[in-house]
């Protein structure tokens, strides 16, 4: 793990919210690069193509055609990234859909829109290896 | 004596049982005579002795003959009593040499043995009779009767004329008797052929009914009428055992008749057929007891003009239809056939009369069933479609608005470049704006889910209030610096909560939800004095109350607040609520079991109070 600098994989279908993020993580946060995926059948392939290993996932919920759970499984299902900090991103914060993202096994969930100011710490508390349920 | 000793029918045994008594108890009554008579002649001492004895070994012999009558063998207890009285009268005779009431004893002996045993029972006694007087006349002639009484003897000779003579008119008023009592009891036989067959018919009867109430059961039950009215028509055919049973079903706008299902094959035959007709159809029993709703039976097909021939049904000979009628509207019409002429009988169309009202009512039922169900599909796609809508809303207006909500607070930070002092200050009312909009979206979203009931709450076991009061309070104070910023005096903000507030199960968010909405309602309408926010734990429930030193709302507003998009003041400056936090609150409250109030008093202040249930852990 690079305690450094911490590499960020965010996955999300709306071009705005990797804007966002991008500007965020980059400029903000200072760090090299954000990598950002398609919600795709081959996204682990994805991810080891990056040549890195990742220490944060940051999952969008609500994507086509698979959604943030689905590609959590799909990345729990590869020992390489078992124990990857994987966290949802979220827009509409549902007691149902909370309940969904603690029993489904992420690590945490911060809702959107971003809480520009409060991100770093999150990262950097996640990072530490705390929960994070940053959706109030 | 096999015939005597056979146990004897019922009626036979009754019979005789009767006459033994009334013949034991007019035996007491003669010898009682013969006591009171002979009181006054010179035989006095003898008679007197010979009757008390006489009565005591009868009453003895009728005893016995009375045990064996009650156990059934009547016969032996007929029998009995005569020969008992006989071996009597040669005792008596023979110790008292009484002859002179010999006679009399012989003919009582006989009739008792008539009346009693019958026929045969004359005929030996009699007999026996004649032989032990003309034993005794010879008895006597050679002298073996020592005389011990003087009294005058009546020859055996007068003896026997009289056993004869009496035995005769005995003999045939006994066959009288037996006549008549034979006749009586074929009568009587003929009476329980009558009420056998009664009775079968009144079990058949109730069959029918049973078949009847059956199918009608069955209606009750079912509602579907595809499922319904098939084994309806089954039921009654098989029942009550017809070749076929069709129901018509009427369609009032087009005044036709629309077959809607008939037994077997036969059934799916003319169904397929299409089978439908108009209410002026001719000839046709259907289309005629449809026109007079009035039920009809033709028993024989052959003798009629009425009935139509259907080549699917060769076999129909007789055809009944009755009129399925709700109250004056024609449902439809229950159609059955027959293969029997003179099927159809008046107590049958009582019943099936009664089996086609039901059958309406079912229909009708059925009917509205059936559109309430099709109302309840349509209402379950509205809500299916409201859910999408809604879920679709809270993604599809939130993705833009939290892109301008980012991007404006990015600029604002001058990430994309310096801005100027009072670029940050548009930018960040532009946010405010944004953040707003973005709550009014939550709110509307939120008071939807409530009124659709798809609001859910997501309980959580052992939520300690006291952090998530301190969580509300952290929130709210920026809002309270703001509202002070611009105040002379600042207002005072007193906690006033149990420092140990025990774990409770509930919705955290929700909760926090409130407690925010209430206390920031709090800051934007007070502008002096203090705000208090309490919690305490009473009972079974926790108490939390917001009370500020603001205008107060006016009485008559106290419950419109709970109202959407309702606020107690058109002052522009405070209106830049949703209007929609209040329900939204209460109903929050509401769904935890709670409630949600509150007190006033204009130019005092207002007080929010809200309640939420002690729910400790279940699981230890």
């Amino acid at each position: 793990m690079n305690s450094q600098k911490p590499v960020l994989v965010y996955v999300e279908d709306d071009e705005n919210s990797i804007l966002v993020m991008k500007m965020v993580v980059e400029r903000i946060m200072g760090l090299p690069t954000l990598y950002v995926l398609k919600s795709r059948a081959d996204f682990v392939q994805q991810v080891k193509g990056l040549g890195v290993v990742p220490d944060v996932f940051l999952l969008d919920i609500q994507m086509e055609p698979y959604d943030g759970v689905e590609l959590l499984s799909m990345l729990r299902g590869d020992p390489q990234f078992n124990q990857s900090k994987v966290i949802a991103l979220t827009a509409s914060v549902t007691n149902e859909e909370v309940s969904l993202l603690k029993s489904g096994g992420f690590d945490g969930a911060i809702a959107k829109p971003l809480n520009i100011e409060a991100f770093p710490g999150l990262i950097a508390k996640i990072i530490k290896g705390e929960r994070v349920w940053h959706i109030t | 004596m096999n015939r005597i000793f056979s146990k004897q029918t019922g009626e036979e045994h009754k019979a005789r049982k009767t006459i033994m008594e009334a013949v034991y108890l007019s035996l007491f009554i003669f010898l009682f005579l013969i006591l009171i008579l002979s009181g006054t002649s010179n035989l006095a001492s003898t008679a007197l002795r010979v009757s008390a004895v006489a009565q005591g070994l009868i009453g003895v012999a009728a005893l016995i003959s009375f045990i064996f009558s009650r156990r059934g063998y009547t016969m032996v207890g007929a029998y009995f009593l005569p020969y008992g009285i006989l071996l009597l009268t040669f005792v008596l005779i023979n110790v008292t040499g009484v002859g002179s009431i010999n006679a009399l004893f012989f003919v009582t002996i006989i009739v008792i043995a008539g009346v009693t045993a019958g026929i045969r029972g004359v005929v030996l006694f009699a007999a026996l009779s004649i032989a032990s007087a003309i034993g005794l006349y010879f008895a006597q002639a050679n002298g073996l009767l020592t005389n011990k009484s003087p009294v005058s003897f009546v020859t055996p000779a007068i003896t026997i004329a009289h056993i004869l003579g009496d035995s005769f008119g005995l003999f045939f008023l006994i066959r009288i008797f037996n006549k008549n009592l034979h006749s009586a009891l074929d009568a009587n036989q003929e009476l329980r052929k009558l009420q056998a067959s009664l009775e079968q018919r009144i079990a058949e009867r109730t069959r029918d009914l049973e078949i009847a109430a059956q199918v009608s059961r069955q209606i009750t039950r079912v509602l579907d009428m595809d499922i319904l009215l098939p084994e309806l028509v089954e039921k009654t055919r098989q029942g009550f055992n017809l070749y076929y049973v069709s129901l018509f079903l009427y369609d009032q706008q087009n005044e036709e008749l629309l077959l809607e299902v008939g037994t077997g094959k036969e059934g799916a035959l003319i169904k397929s057929e299409a089978k439908s007709f108009h209410l002026t159809a001719r000839p046709s029993l259907v289309a005629q007891v449809a026109r007079e709703r009035k039920a009809e039976i033709i028993n024989d097909i052959t003798k009629s003009d009425i009935h139509f021939f259907n080549p699917h049904l060769p076999d129909a000979r007789a055809e009944a239809a009755f009129p399925m009628l709700v109250g004056d509207e024609l449902v439809g019409v229950l159609d059955l056939q027959s293969e029997t002429v003179g099927r159809f009988q008046e107590g049958d169309s009582q019943i099936f009369s009664t089996l086609a009202e039901q059958i309406a009512i079912a229909v009708r039922n059925a009917q509205l069933y059936r559109q309430q169900e099709h109302v309840a599909q349509e209402l379950e796609r509205t809500d299916l479609m409201k859910s999408r809508f809604l879920a679709s809303m809270s993604h599809e207006l939130r993705t833009p608005l939290n892109a301008i909500i980012n991007f404006t607070q990015l600029i604002a930070m001058g990430v994309a470049g310096p801005v100027t002092e009072e670029q940050v200050t548009m930018l960040n009312t532009s946010l405010s704006s944004s953040r707003h909009l973005l709550q009014l979206i939550n709110d509307v979203l939120d008071i939807s889910k409530i009124q659709a009931g798809k609001l859910n709450l997501y309980i959580e076991e052992d939520v300690n209030l006291n952090e998530e009061i301190k969580a509300v309070v952290d929130m709210a104070a920026p809002l309270l610096q703001k509202q002070n910023a611009g105040l002379e005096q600042p207002i005072q903000f007193i906690q006033d909560i149990d420092h140990d507030l025990p774990l409770t199960a509930c919705d955290r968010r929700r909760t926090r939800q409130v407690l925010l909405n209430l206390l920031s309602n709090a800051i934007k309408f007070t502008e002096q004095g203090s705000i208090t926010l309490s919690a305490k734990k009473k009972g079974a429930e926790f108490i939390f109350a917001v009370m500020d030193t603001g205008p107060g709302i006016p009485q008559a507003m106290h419950a419109r607040i709970f109202e959407p998009f309702v606020q107690a003041t058109d002052d522009i400056k405070h209106s830049q609520g949703t209007g929609l936090g209040l329900p939204i609150s209460r109903s929050l409250i509401q769904a935890h079991g709670g409630d949600l109030w509150v007190e006033s008093k204009m130019g005092e202040g207002t007080t929010f109070f809200f309640t939420l249930p002690f729910r400790p852990s279940t699981t230890q």
